[in-house]
């Protein structure tokens, strides 16, 4: 009997064993939210997890950044009867968005609002809060605080009213099946959230953070940038789905210029001198850290991520000096926007590409002869560096640019404010026309000043006058940059304005006298010459006659042409007439489901559904609106 | 009764002389045979007197073997001896006259010998006992006679597994087993061999069984060498599992390795070589019906570019092409597999070793399995009280070859549904006159013709693949048995394997990871290494009351602890004139991208449990079972343990008085019945929001300054503290029977498995934040009629006859579910990636799991149904004719000829002429009716015969290869269409005379299009969207012949003069022969199996093969 005791000794030994914490397993790879928020490393990096999502293909790597941000009147991404209404980029671009387009979900946004309320609470309750490293949890804070508005700023600017909540999801699921917010309380919110976060984030340079960071500059930019959209006019989700704007919009006009002066008076962010620096500077990946023009990029990766350059910039086909080709077809923009410009402003050639590249499998411009064909120019494979281009040499197939996506630039802190004051003021300021002139003299060179820079503002004396002039500087400076499109919805002029380039285009292709942004043509050109620069790469731009006929060429024979190096290209007025049908056609087909007659809802239709894997999950909670 | 028990007596030993007799004659010879010995008996009992004599002989086994170690005594008389190790006895007998001598060995039916006074050269051939009812049976923390058994338990024994020469056992169970339905998905070497036990309760976690080896729980069996194996028992219901508690609700496979008998030492030697040849292909239009298909796609100048002018297509007709399925799968496969192993052993000490060395070549290019076994296993007894037992199995394997069936790991493209093997069926049979240039992709417009083609060569893509996986598996087992007192016996088992498995991956020039990465190598290495170990200690205490009562009572506990850890390395931008081995053999010189490590989090369970059987009478037996199961990946609250409490109870009516007296026909009957509970806690630990590292390999981050930063990043699935375990309950009522002396037995099962707060991975609403979250919800249940059969026809010394069946219903129930407001929920097989069918299975309350969910084919659009313009040239739908336009997107060629869906319904329940999601309906059944297997063994001198066909009746098979091969889908252009089709089949909008398309615009010609088409029997492909409709849903029924083996034995005379104990050839085929209506490659087939809830789809399959082999047995 004594082993029997010695057995039920063991047997009870084991249980004892087995009770204590042997069911209580934990790995160092995963931690749980208070070991997260007890380290500033690893806060740090739970802070970069969101900033990866700002990265996402959902955010800035390609959705708002290009697919959601045609058509206007400047861009476009293009469609023909068939796929207008396919569920595709081309379907939503011209506001034939349906429930069921895979362009419209917005799982990695929200992913990105949830990944920083799990931050900010953490923060908040972090025992290191009422330690020394209380300023970088409030900085990390403060950057969490302002993704959760950017994405719920992207939110509501795409689909209006959306679901809303400031603390994370709860597993009893209490907050989880919730239904939509108002934009109006949306934006309290997240404005409300960014005054918090400012205090605590430092300035670009600072502590070692650079514009590939969220920074002070950036949030108030983002604050100004918010009210004005918080305070502009949308689609309202009430019958009729008309646009409307708040009664108080005044208020967020105020912040707004409060927030833009406060950057400027700081003068940590500065025009780069040189817009084509801008550019160059993106497309080569190289951080420009002595102006500080961009107050924000997202840092995207070479051979990561990233569809600037690929899915809109310059097009490239294969060649052998600059390797595999990219597809430039996500946003294009046409003659209309080139015209617009004044003839001597530096920014038309740098934002718009009248070429593509390569075409014949040779080094060299092709020149574009489709007014409608055009690109944006902000993005070229020539500009890239060393070594992505060694990379691309031996591509075979799309390869990551890793061009940083530029959320914010100074000039548009400049043209807010502008525009903030002759709101405010009923009229423009000597503060007002002080920052378009800034804006203005980098665009053009110094001898143009007086004319271009000083008469054009000086003249602009009423407050119709100075907003026209900014809802074109505003034009010129962004095109392609995702700006355009929030601009003109918060103007209430987007269906407007397409109209107008729709209805100018005709008029340039009837050979009538068309004035574009307050540039006028009386007759443009019914034939162009071209012909390559001494290189026998690039087109020799500067005697291509975009502007006048040339009548001295038109007097060649082809032959005669051949022997000039010229190529004749019939243009506008000297098109076919079945041509000009399909331009015309084109046109008015293109963002054509804004209108009602079209979507048989409502005009101004810029929102998009819901897609209907989110309404299906919601159980009910969620619905479309504007007859979606 | 005395005479009775007389009679009873000699009908025993007359049975020994029934071997010879045929069946039909058995019952009235009994009688004869009775009658002739009793007055033989009588008259030699009178004519020998007492005297003690020494009598020798030899004991033999049925293959006529020397048996060493065979106990011999004089019946009636105590002592006795055991055979030497050349099979001979030596024994005193004080009356050989009349004593009786009884032989017995384990494994084989005692026999007994009259020695009627013979003395010397006595041969005592025994014979294997064909009464199953003394084989011992595996269950939980024991062993017990098989007709002490209570539960519901199948067995496959050595013997059986014997004559069936694989390479992995789980594919010697299929179809074997009433209720264990085995399925082969797919015919790649990695294909995973899914086991359902009774159709599988848990709607989406995993289903697969509990695998038990030598008494430990292991997480796959298909490692171990099938020749190793002594037996499999496979316990169904919950009273049998009840024991494992956790993870034993859907049922357990105990696999026992062989175990040396004492005093015989054998070395025996197997080995056999075979090939293998894919059965069949997906037929594909030739290179001519392919060019004039993408004419009729594009009439213009892209075609022209690569194919040249219409007029000139009848060149394309003596291009032979190429046959990507035969360049890719029309490898001979040769398997060879050897195998030796040595078993002996002293009195106290009993050792084997076995070492197996296989090497499968697959039919797919570069593809290949090699794996080496050693298995080593020692018992000895330490003294009176104490024994002990060590055993070891290592395995060490490489397969080659990358995955065919699933994109590429490092998945960063964009186009989920790219496999290998949707690339030969589609990749384009014929380049035309220029080489395709692929290098432009367009995701959405038709501008680059090049781009459209989407597909890779697909033997390039293979070739300049390179995957090797190497696995390492250790386990070692110890066990401590204390036998303390008479009948009390405790005993410890310690257990701890090792996983070392690691996998090189390297994409060189020529595959779509490396176009994505400027054509140049990347490199990918993954590491697991993981170990297991338990310890379990059981007490048991056997007791005896009286005669009539006996008690077995276990009480035991176990922890187990399981943990992998892993890391993966990523490294791109290796020049591109660098191969795989330069690759391989400098890694160094690529720049690494990311390392990535990840500790797991060990999952431990924690038990106690208990068990008791009672037997009254040897009639009357009960079992009741009770565990305690704590789980790790639970909240520590009261969610964490789970009680699983287990009863059952037999009665063996054929010990009954009553009738006992039918023993002569009715030899075993039994009825039992049974309830218990088990447990299921197959997720991972969710109770916690955990934050992780990002897997840089997988995942996109940030990158300031171009360079990668880490991220920790929060995991995707919301956490609940509430989850607890999903509990299934098992009603089981079982009837063995056995007649005529047990050469006619079977087993008649019926059952009703019940399985509720089912663990199911509910999927959160994306403005949540989480894809999803673990909740217990809803409820299953599985009831079913099983039946097996065994029948031992013809018995006789050269020559034997025996047959086995099973058939096996299930009918699987979804009793309870909730998706928010709805009964019901649409799940996506996922099979075209994003593309539609998004949502082609239901689940839904009151229907089984694996509703196949779609539109209903009505066809296609007749002339009728369109109204043509003469000005505009172009059709428009009659009003009243239903249209599915949108949903199938036809784009310019909505007209006749285009697929025609049926309208069934609309939003307000009726049909409303627009087809839409309103029109799906339940379009197939992915559950069988019944499934099982029969098969034939027999015997004739040294020749055996096996053969065994396996069936499935009832199910339909989602044949997406069908509908993804005959559309224009997303408008891929220069993609193969397959043969359904062709021509002669399909609806065609171009004039074969002119050239022209007639079908509308500028050529249109309603009469010419309607001429051309009287004779078309299916829809236009010119669709761009691929919806799922009822003509893909096929009657996945089928019989297969699954096995013929053909052996021969040598003689032992002759094989006694090698100094062979027993020498066997065989050859083997498999998968002979396929009778079904299915008409994709095969109807054993599931490649959708991420998801439980979509079960049979075809898609993309690995083609399955047809084996031969041949082998030798040999035994020294």
């Amino acid at each position: 009997m004594k082993k029997i005791k010695y057995i039920i000794i063991l047997i009870a030994g084991f249980s004892v064993v087995a009770c204590n914490d042997f069911l209580n397993t934990s790995t160092p790879s995963k931690m749980v939210g208070p070991v997260v928020y007890s380290q500033v490393f690893y806060a740090q990096n739970e802070v970069i997890g969101i900033y990866s999502l700002v990265a996402n293909d959902n955010m800035y790597a390609k959705s708002v950044s290009l697919l959601w941000s045609t058509n206007t009147d400047i861009e476009f991404a293009g469609a023909d009867t068939t796929t207008i209404t396919q569920n595709t980029n081309r379907g939503s671009s011209n506001y034939y968005g349906t429930s069921g387009n895979p362009v419209l979900p917005w799982n990695n946004i929200y992913k990105m609002i949830e990944r920083a309320s799990l931050c900010i609470e953490g923060v908040n309750n972090s025992p290191l809060m009422s330690q020394k490293d209380s300023t970088t949890m409030k900085i990390l804070r403060g950057e969490a605080l302002t993704m959760r508005a950017m994405g719920y700023y992207e939110l509501v600017k795409h689909w209006g009213d959306v679901p809303y909540k400031e603390e994370a999801s709860l597993p009893d699921l209490s907050n989880v099946y919730i239904g939509k917010t108002n934009r109006d309380t949306i934006y309290n919110h997240i404005i409300k959230d960014l005054l918090i976060a400012e205090k605590s984030v430092p300035w670009v340079g600072q502590l070692s953070y650079t514009s590939e960071k969220i920074t002070k500059g950036f949030i108030k930019g983002l604050i100004a940038r918010i009210c004005l959209s918080a305070g502009g006019y949308s689609l309202r989700d009430k019958p009729g789905y008309p646009m409307e704007r708040v009664d108080n919009w005044k208020d967020y006009y105020v912040l707004a210029n409060q927030k833009c002066k406060e950057i400027i008076d700081n003068g940590t962010h500065k025009l780069n001198p040189s817009y084509l620096s801008v550019w160059k500077n993106i497309n080569s990946l190289t951080l420009e850290q002595s102006y500080n023009e961009n107050m924000f990029e997202v840092a995207l990766g070479l051979g990561q991520n990233g569809e600037m350059g690929y899915s809109t910039g310059v097009r490239f086909y294969p060649t052998d000096k600059y390797g595999q080709g990219n597809n430039a077809n996500t946003v294009n923009t046409s003659a209309y926007y080139f015209y617009s410009f004044d003839r001597n402003d530096l920014r038309r050639d740098v934002t718009v590409a009248k070429e593509t590249y390569g075409k014949t499998g040779t080094p060299k411009e092709d020149f574009m002869a489709n007014p409608l064909s055009y690109n944006i120019g902000k993005w070229d494979q020539r500009w890239m560096n060393s070594s992505w281009l060694s990379l691309n040499r031996a591509a075979k197939g799309k390869f990551g640019y890793g061009i940083n996506w530029v959320v914010m630039r100074y000039s548009d802190i400049l043209l807010m404010y502008a525009e903030t004051e002759n709101e405010l003021h009923n009229g423009p300021t000597d503060a007002a026309k002080s920052a378009l002139k800034q804006v203005r003299e980098r665009a053009f060179a110094a001898t143009d000043y007086a004319v271009k820079v000083e008469t054009y503002v000086n003249t602009l004396g009423d407050h119709d006058s100075f907003f026209d002039a900014i809802t074109n500087e505003r034009a010129w400076e962004f095109g392609g940059e995702a700006i355009r499109k929030w601009d003109l919805v918060r103007w209430n002029i987007l269906e407007k304005k397409i109209q107008e380039q729709r209805d100018k285009f005709a008029a340039m292709l009837n050979g009538e006298a068309v004035t574009i942004f307050g540039n006028t043509y009386p007759a443009l050109p019914t034939t162009i010459y071209w012909k390559y620069a001494a290189n026998n790469e690039n087109i020799d731009w500067a005697n291509v006659n975009y502007y006048e006929q040339n009548s001295d060429l038109d007097l060649l024979s082809s032959t005669a042409l051949k022997a000039l190096g010229y190529t004749k290209v019939v243009w506008m007025a000297g098109l076919k007439p079945e041509t000009k049908n399909v331009y015309n056609r084109t046109l008015i087909l293109f963002s054509s489901g804004l209108q009602k007659a079209r979507n048989k809802f409502c005009d101004n239709r810029y929102l998009y559904p819901i897609y209907s894997t989110a309404i299906s999950e919601s159980n009910g909670a969620l619905t479309n609106s504007y007859g979606f | 009764m005395p005479i009775f028990q007389h009679d009873s007596i000699f009908i025993m030993v007359s049975l020994q002389y029934k071997i010879s007799q045929q069946i039909n004659n058995y019952i009235n010879l009994i009688f004869m045979r009775k009658l002739l010995c009793t007055f033989l008996l009588a008259i030699l009992c009178a004519s020998y007197a007492n005297a003690q004599v020494t009598v020798t002989g030899v004991v033999k086994d049925d293959t006529g073997d020397l048996l060493p170690g065979a106990s011999i005594v004089v019946k009636g008389i105590k002592g006795g001896t055991i055979t030497d190790i050349n099979g001979k006895f030596t024994l005193k007998v004080v009356a050989p006259a009349t004593a009786i001598l009884r032989v017995s060995y384990i494994g084989m039916k005692n026999f007994e010998f009259p020695l009627k006074g013979k003395t010397t050269g006595i041969q005592i051939q025994l014979e294997s006992s064909a009464n199953q009812l003394d084989e011992v049976v595996a269950v939980g923390y024991g062993t017990m006679k098989k007709k002490d058994l209570t539960g519901a338990v199948s067995s496959i024994s050595e013997k059986e597994l014997k004559d069936i020469p694989v390479n992995s056992i789980t594919q010697a169970l299929e179809g074997r087993l009433a209720g264990v339905n085995v399925t082969t998905t797919e015919g790649s070497p990695d294909a995973e061999i899914m086991i359902r036990i009774r159709g599988g309760g848990s709607i989406t976690q995993d289903n697969s069984p509990l695998y038990i080896v030598d008494g430990f729980a292991v997480k796959s069996i298909s490692d171990i060498a099938p020749t190793d194996i002594a037996s499999i028992d496979v316990l169904k219901d919950a009273a049998s599992t009840a024991i494992y508690g956790a993870q034993g609700a859907n049922g357990v496979i105990v696999v026992t390795t062989k175990t040396a008998k004492e005093g015989k030492t054998t070395v025996s030697f197997n080995s056999y070589v075979g090939f293998k040849k894919t059965t069949k292909n997906i037929k594909v239009l030739s290179p001519y019906e392919y060019v004039y298909y993408q004419y009729e796609l594009d009439q213009g100048a892209g075609f022209q570019n690569y194919y040249g002018r219409f007029q000139d297509l009848d060149i394309y007709k003596s291009d032979p092409g190429t046959n990507w399925q035969n360049e890719v799968f029309g490898n001979t496969g040769v398997q060879q597999n050897y195998n030796l192993s040595l078993m002996g052993g002293v009195k106290d000490t009993k050792y084997n070793l076995s070492l197996t060395q296989s090497d499968d070549k697959y039919t797919m290019l570069n593809s290949g399995f090699k794996r080496s076994n050693v298995n080593f296993k020692v018992q000895t007894k330490l003294n009176n009280s104490f024994d002990f037992v060590f055993s070891t199995r290592l395995a060490y394997s490489t397969t080659d070859g990358p995955s065919v069936s699933a994109t590429d790991i490092t998945d960063q493209s964009s186009i989920s549904n790219q496999t290998k093997l949707r690339n030969v069926v589609k990749y384009t049979p014929t380049h035309g006159i220029k080489p395709f240039d692929q290098s432009i992709q367009d995701e959405n417009d038709r501008t680059s013709v090049e781009g459209n083609n989407d597909l890779l060569n697909p033997v390039t893509s293979i070739q300049n693949e390179y995957r090797k996986q190497h696995k390492f598996n250790n386990l070692y087992n110890a066990v401590i048995n204390w036998n303390i007192l008479k009948g009390l016996r405790f005993s410890s088992n310690m257990n701890y394997s090792f996983i070392n498995n690691n996998t090189d991956n390297v994409y060189s020039n020529g595959t779509g990871v490396s176009r994505l990465n400027g054509n140049q190598p990347v490199y990918l290495h993954f590491t697991e290494a993981g170990n297991t170990w338990g310890i379990s200690n059981t007490l048991t205490y056997d007791l005896k009351l009286g005669k009539e009562q006996r008690i077995n009572a276990m009480l035991g506990q176990e922890v187990t602890n399981y943990q992998t850890n892993t890391s993966a390395t990523l490294a791109k931008f290796y020049p591109v004139t660098m191969t795989t081995p330069e690759v391989l053999a400098a890694p160094n010189i690529g720049t690494y991208q990311s390392i990535t490590g990840y500790i797991g989090e060990p999952t431990r369970i924690s038990s106690y449990f208990g068990r008791i059987n009672y037997s009254l009478k040897d009639k009357y037996l009960l079992t009741l079972t009770a565990r305690e199961d704590g789980s790790s990946v639970f909240a520590p609250n009261n969610h964490q343990w789970g009680f699983y409490p287990g009863a059952a109870a037999a009665w063996r009516i054929s010990e009954e008085p009553f009738i006992v007296s039918q023993k002569d026909w009715l030899s075993n009957l039994k009825l039992r019945l049974s309830y218990g509970e088990v447990g299921n806690n197959r997720v991972g630990s969710y109770w916690r929001q955990d934050y992780s590292f990002a897997d840089l390999t997988k995942i996109k981050t940030y990158y300031p300054n171009e360079a990668t930063a880490n991220a920790l990043i929060p995991s995707d699935k919301l956490r609940n503290a509430d989850l607890t375990w999903e509990t299934t309950i098992t009603q089981n009522v079982g009837l063995d029977f056995g007649l005529l002396d047990n050469r006619l037995s079977g087993t008649v099962e019926l059952y009703w498995n019940k399985t509720r707060d089912l663990i199911v991975d509910v999927k959160l609403p994306s403005y949540s934040g989480y894809d999803s979250q673990y909740q217990n919800i809803g409820q299953t249940s599985n009831k079913g009629i099983e039946l097996s059969l065994n029948a031992y026809i013809i018995q006789n010394k050269d020559f034997t006859l025996s047959a086995n069946f099973n058939i096996a219903f299930n009918k699987n129930n979804i009793d309870k579910f909730t998706d928010g407001v709805n009964d019901y929920k649409l799940y996506g097989s996922g099979w075209n990636g994003s593309a539609e069918p998004k949502y082609d299975y239901l689940v839904k309350q009151g229907g089984p799991v694996g509703e196949m969910y779609g539109y209903v084919t009505d066809g296609y659009y007749s002339f009728n149904d369109f109204n043509w313009n003469a000005t505009s040239k172009t059709w428009t739908l009659k009003k009243g004719v239903a249209s599915d336009k949108d949903l199938i997107g036809p784009g310019n060629t909505f007209g006749p000829g285009a697929l025609k869906l049926k309208d069934i319904s609309g939003p307000n329940g009726v049909p409303d002429t627009i087809i839409n999601d309103f029109d799906r309906t339940v379009i197939g059944h992915a559950q069988p009716l019944h499934t099982g297997g029969f098969g034939l063994n027999s015997t004739y001198k040294g020749f055996d015969v096996a053969v065994f066909f396996n069936w499935s009746y009832g199910n339909d098979i989602y044949n997406a290869n069908k509908l993804d091969n005959t559309a224009d889908l997303l408008s891929r252009t220069y993609q193969n269409l397959s043969s359904e089709m062709s021509l002669a089949n399909r609806f065609t909008t171009i004039d074969p005379v002119t050239g022209y398309n007639v079908y509308s615009g500028t050529h249109g010609d309603p009469a010419r299009l309607q001429e051309l088409n009287q004779n078309a029997t299916i829809w236009s492909p010119l669709m761009t969207t691929t919806v799922f409709h009822s003509w893909a849903v096929e009657d996945g029924s089928f019989i297969r012949l699954s096995n013929v083996t053909l052996g021969y034995t040598l003689p032992s005379k002759v094989s006694k003069r090698f100094h062979i104990q027993s020498f066997r050839v065989y050859a083997s085929g498999y998968n002979l022969y396929c009778l079904t209506k299915y008409s994709g490659p095969d109807p054993e087939v599931s490649t959708r199996r991420d998801n439980p809830l979509t079960p049979g789809v075809d898609f993309s399959a690995y083609p399955k093969a047809s084996s031969f082999v041949a082998g030798i047995n040999v035994t020294f």
